[in-house]
């Protein structure tokens, strides 16, 4: 290749700085043309006007884009359903004819596009004839069919996770990656709109070839004026044909800065490009010679910091803190065989610039992500599953693919694991590996990757996740699901905090028994929920028996209540017997009166408690009061002890240790909050239950 | 020679013209406003050229508008710039704003006039329907495009699953997305049901869970305990169960592509609903189910026509003429089995052809099944602004922002500070 360069020195370390150099405007600068030739329009490619939902025409809107908005280009995109034979498909040719009598080469271009929105995701279809829409056009694949057919360029508009399901996560799918070449990473008419950054660096991961363009989405009559934010394009010159060709190169960035020129290349290949990752004979790869270049006309924005941002985090920073020029160049390595890079910029006023990547890859069309294990607590000597995406971006099937998981820590690079794959064509495939890790400690996952055809001498590497294996033996805490009592999408942020403690937590949907709860540490029984459920409502005897024999044989067991609106919902019954076998102090109030439940619940809120739980603030939305009776077994009262209906309550009895709180302060609604956290309340009580000390006693 | 002729083609020519106006002049032309594209609009050309071609003294103009935004915007435009057209297909809460403003004239004034309904042909208009068209006891619009929502399910998966007959109860439900939603490993390759976040959605379950939306002192009640039922009943279909997804959009083609195995969706969406599902797999229609069989209902949807105070008394009665006509029972027929939309009359069931299109769409009938048990959205000009309190709410809580109570808190906090 033109562009292998010598290996540079022997660091090992992956996807780390070998050299920066930094150069000042004009210092020790000897090319005369970084930009390379390029000029920088702006513009926006999302808006309507009363052709679709918007107001006035696209007329209007050139002319406000134009001389309102100062813009190079603008591209009205109405929704297709109104424009369609059964509707208003004349609106769609009086938009074309409207955009060309407004078109003047050198000043200002005009584009006609349509948006297709359909449920996976909104798309913006750009350079095509005549327009798709939902009804003509009903799902994903008969979208990108006519894109296909009429070369048209695809965009992801407002890739946000809340409103729509993006394309089921980005799936990777060959034929669309070709026609789809940006992404809104900014979107809306709003002036902080870059926020799409997630949605960008997951399609980037999953295989896709797409740009950023910050979009304004634009509604009213404010074209171009409703804020700063534009798309960057980096073309010759300012012509249809010129701004097209450049969309799909993907020589474009999205900026909130409405005048700032960024630039970024590698190899010498501006954004958007793809350069080979080369490796060296001792596996390692060869550094990349990146140049940076940011310069934004008013004197008053400064240069706050840029960074290059890659699949392995950011790589590469530098805080200028100064208006003008700003001329970077440096080398980095590629972290893995298909390896992104993108330009991330601030100014001190806020205002963000993401450019589009280049790629370095090896040649292969292959690309790996979601290397990742699948158990949450990786133990020494205990079975370890991970999991990872192989997407074959070829447009053949690659047959009797080698797939190796490598694990690299203190010691050394080990093979771990082998699978041999065939992989479709222009598709995702997952990868289930299994092993064994033998020693505890911090390792790196490593995915190899051979397959004759496509890997040449080298095999793929792509690096994963960093995984903690802890020691065997971790205390099994086990959260009881099996009585319609809320664990899945409740409990997630609980199981995380578990896990962070050094405790091993299991879901348990299976009716109690000793054979459920052998070897179990702690159980976790929420009050269980009446009305419509998958699983019973109330607590067997039997069930109730084994809980005690548990708990007195030296067990723990956390018991919480949960709503105390009086609806019928929850009943403490169960729970109160099971506390009544166990000699415990402490009751859930069984029908607490209206509006008691608010006021004890409120007592324990906030700063009330805090004089007797140290360690900040306990709050729960809902709570079913606990009473507490007198009793020389009462070991510790949490919280509460002033009050006659205490929020949680701890006592060792037989041998064990029984915990009840008057509501679950581990839900996902309640552990974190804004201004408060009860994560240190809820692990004080777990390490309790483990056998530690009461903090202050 | 040549010259006489053309004076006289002239001339014959100023004749036909003159004739054809002087025609056209005894006709009363009435514009009538409206959102139905495609399909409907085609369905509602063909009654309108039917009318006009028989109607003696009234040329009704139907002009398509575009969406419903788009009709609401004109509409408000129209009435700024003192324009309103004669009649216009109307959402409860706008005909709530116009007649604050004086522009609607009440439908009651010609329905008991002399060229009005008898007491039959008005107890023949669905009960529920009509009440929705009541605004502090005046009787203001005409029931016309009026949909329910129905439980959408497919058929083979149902039958694969072993479930025999649709769920009518949330228990039911419940169960059956259990047994519908494959689970492959982590991924979930279908869903049991699809749902939207949205105030529509909502209001399926909050009317089947015992909701009503505003309480004896007229003030939004969406946060009481059939709310909060509701809210939580469709969040753990999601989040606890995770026997749903949801999507902001329209949820035919999900359902086509085999993504869910049931939504919940209106009777013209029915027609998309074939469209997606093309063949692929039998399908048909349920009844909502219901938390409770007490709760048994289904929110209405769809617009009414009303006729505006601008038009003069003429026009008004044309348009009068032409309301009356749609509504026949022939006419409401027709009008069904074009589009999907439920007869507003009981009696258009007996007809001939509606029995033989019941006959052949079991589907669209499902939606009948319903019409005891409809309940309406409040005509109150906030109510369009009150929805999205209502639709943040139950985002909020989909995206795990908020308890159900918490959100439903703050949506009536909003709403009461708008009545």
């Amino acid at each position: 290749m033109s562009f292998r360069m010598r290996a540079m020195g022997s660091l090992a370390l992956v996807g780390a700085i070998l050299a920066v150099s930094a150069l000042c405007a004009g210092a020790g600068q000897v090319d005369p043309d970084p930009w390379q030739g390029y000029s920088f329009f702006f513009g926006n490619l999302h808006s309507h006007t009363s052709y679709s939902d918007g107001v006035l025409t696209p007329t209007d809107a050139f002319i406000v884009a134009r001389d309102a908005a100062d813009m190079d280009f603008l591209a009205v995109t109405d929704h297709g359903y109104y424009m369609q034979e059964s509707t208003n498909l004349h609106h769609w040719y009086q938009a074309l004819a409207e955009a060309d009598a407004m078109y003047e080469p050198g000043r200002f271009v005009t584009l006609i596009g349509f948006e297709w929105t359909f449920t996976d995701g909104h798309m913006n279809g750009l350079d095509t004839p005549v327009a798709a829409s939902r009804d003509t056009h009903r799902d994903m694949q008969a979208f990108i069919d006519f894109l296909i057919e009429h070369d048209g360029i695809g965009v992801f508009n407002h890739p946000n996770y809340d409103i729509q399901p993006n394309w089921n996560d980005f799936e990777y799918r060959g034929d669309a990656d070709r026609q789809v070449a940006l992404l809104e990473v900014g979107s809306g008419p709003y002036r902080h709109n870059i926020t799409n950054e997630r949605a960008y660096q997951r399609a980037l991961n999953r295989g896709w070839h797409v740009g950023a363009a910050s979009n304004q989405d634009n509604h009213r009559a404010d074209w171009g004026t409703a804020t700063p934010a534009r798309t960057g394009v980096v073309a010759p010159e300012l012509t249809r044909e010129s701004i097209l060709a450049a969309l799909r190169a993907m020589r474009t960035y999205a900026t909130e800065d409405r005048n700032v020129r960024a630039f970024l290349a590698c190899q010498a290949q501006p954004m958007g490009s793809s350069v080979e990752a080369v490796r060296r004979e001792d596996g390692g790869f060869v550094s990349l010679q990146f140049r940076v270049l940011v310069d934004d006309p008013d004197a008053d924005d400064i240069l706050a910091s840029v960074e290059i941002v890659s699949n392995a985090g950011t790589v590469w920073r530098d805080e200028p803190n100064r208006p003008g020029v700003y001329d970077a160049a440096f080398e980095l390595l590629p972290s893995s065989s298909y390896t992104w890079f993108y330009l991330r910029a601030r100014q001190a006023d806020g205002d963000l610039i993401v450019s589009s990547p280049v790629w370095a890859t090896s040649g292969s069309g292959l690309a790996a992500c979601d290397l990742e294990v699948v158990d949450r607590v990786p133990q020494a000597g205990r079975e370890l599953k991970v999991r990872a995406e192989i997407v074959n971006r070829n447009d053949e099937p690659v047959r009797g693919c080698q797939a190796s998981l490598f694990v690299a820590d203190d010691a050394g690079r080990r093979r771990v694991a082998t699978a041999t794959l065939d992989l479709p064509a222009a598709r995702g495939t997952e990868v289930l590996f299994s092993f064994v890790p033998e020693r505890e400690g911090k390792c790196r996952l490593e995915l190899q990757l051979e397959a004759e055809g496509f890997t040449g001498d080298a095999p793929d590497v792509f690096v994963g996740a960093a995984v903690e294996v802890r020691k065997a033996g971790l205390p099994k805490i086990i959260i009881d699901e099996g009585h319609n009592n809320r664990y899945s999408g409740y409990m997630n942020r609980f199981v995380a905090l578990l896990a962070d403690l050094g405790m091993e937590p299991v879901a348990s949907r299976r009716a109690i028994d000793g054979e459920v709860l052998r070897g179990a540490r702690v159980l976790v029984v929420n009050m269980p929920e009446e009305g419509f459920a998958l699983t019973p409502t109330r607590f067997a005897e039997a069930e109730i028996d084994a809980l005690a024999d548990f708990v007195l044989g030296g067990g723990s067991i956390l018991i919480s209540g949960w709503s105390a609106a009086d609806d019928g919902s929850r009943d403490p019954g169960d729970l109160n017997r099971l506390l009544e076998k166990l000699s415990a102090a402490m009751r859930f109030v069984e029908n607490p009166e209206p509006g008691e439940e608010v006021s004890a619940a409120a007592r324990h809120m906030g700063g009330v408690v805090e004089a007797s739980w140290a360690g900040g603030a306990i709050r729960a939305e809902e709570a079913r009061p606990l009473l507490v009776g007198e009793g020389p077994d009462v070991v510790a009262v949490a919280c509460g002890t002033e009050v006659e209906q205490p929020f949680a309550a701890l006592q060792e009895t037989g041998q064990g240790r029984v915990a009840v709180l008057a509501a679950p302060t581990f839900s996902d609604y309640d552990l974190f909050r804004t201004g408060y956290s009860n994560a240190e309340f809820v692990a004080a009580i777990m390490e309790w239950l483990c056998g530690g000390g009461w903090p202050g006693r | 020679m040549k010259r006489f002729a053309v004076l006289t083609l002239s001339l014959l020519l100023l004749v036909i013209v003159s004739l054809g106006s002087s025609v056209a002049a005894k006709k009363v032309e009435i514009t009538f406003w409206h959102a139905m594209g495609a399909q409907l609009g085609d369905t509602l050309e063909s009654l309108v050229s039917e009318f006009n071609a028989q109607s003696p003294d009234v040329f009704v103009r139907a002009e398509y508008q575009g969406n419903y935004g788009a009709l609401s915007q004109k509409l408000v435009g129209a009435l700024v710039a003192r324009k309103p057209p004669t009649m216009a297909q109307v959402y409860g809460n706008w005909a709530a704003e116009y007649i604050d403003g004086n522009e609607l004239v009440p439908v009651e004034k010609f329905v008991y006039g002399p060229n009005g309904l008898s007491t039959l042909e008005i107890e023949d208009i669905w009960d529920g329907l009509r009440a929705g068209c009541m605004f502090d006891g005046v009787w203001y619009t005409m029931p016309f495009n009026k949909s329910v929502y129905v439980l959408v399910y497919n058929k083979d998966a149902f039958d694969e699953a072993g479930i025999a007959n649709p769920p009518a109860t949330w228990q039911e439900l419940l169960e059956a997305a259990e047994r519908l939603t494959i689970r492959d490993g982590d991924k979930i390759v279908r869903y049991g049901i699809g749902l939207r976040p949205n105030v529509d959605i909502f209001a399926c379950f909050f009317f089947n869970s015992g909701g009503e939306w505003l309480d004896a002192a007229g003030k939004v009640n969406v946060n009481g305990p059939a709310g909060i039922r509701a809210l939580q009943f469709m969040t753990d279909l999601l989040h606890k169960y995770k026997v749903a997804y949801y999507v902001p959009g329209y949820l035919d083609a999900d359902f086509g592509a085999e993504k869910v195995a049931m939504y919940l969706t209106t009777s013209p969406g029915l027609s998309y609903t074939e469209e997606s599902v093309a063949g692929k797999f039998n399908w048909t229609a349920a009844p909502l189910p219901y938390a409770d069989p007490a709760f048994k209902s289904t929110p209405v949807a769809g617009t009414d026509l009303a006729i505006f105070a601008r038009a003069s008394q003429e026009e008004q009665e044309a348009a009068w003429k032409f309301i009356k006509w749609l509504i026949e029972p022939r006419q409401t027929a027709k009008w069904a089995i074009g589009t999907s939309y439920i007869p507003i009359r009981k009696s258009a069931m007996h007809l001939e052809m509606m029995q033989k299109w019941f006959a052949e769409h079991p589907r669209d009938e499902q939606s009948l099944q319903q019409l005891r048990y409809i309940k309406y959205d409040p005509n109150i000009a906030a109510w369009s602004t009150i929805r999205n309190d209502i639709s943040e709410a139950v985002e909020k809580v989909f995206l795990g922002r908020a308890t159900p109570k918490e959100a439903l808190d703050e949506a009536v906090t909003k709403a009461n500070a708008r009545l």
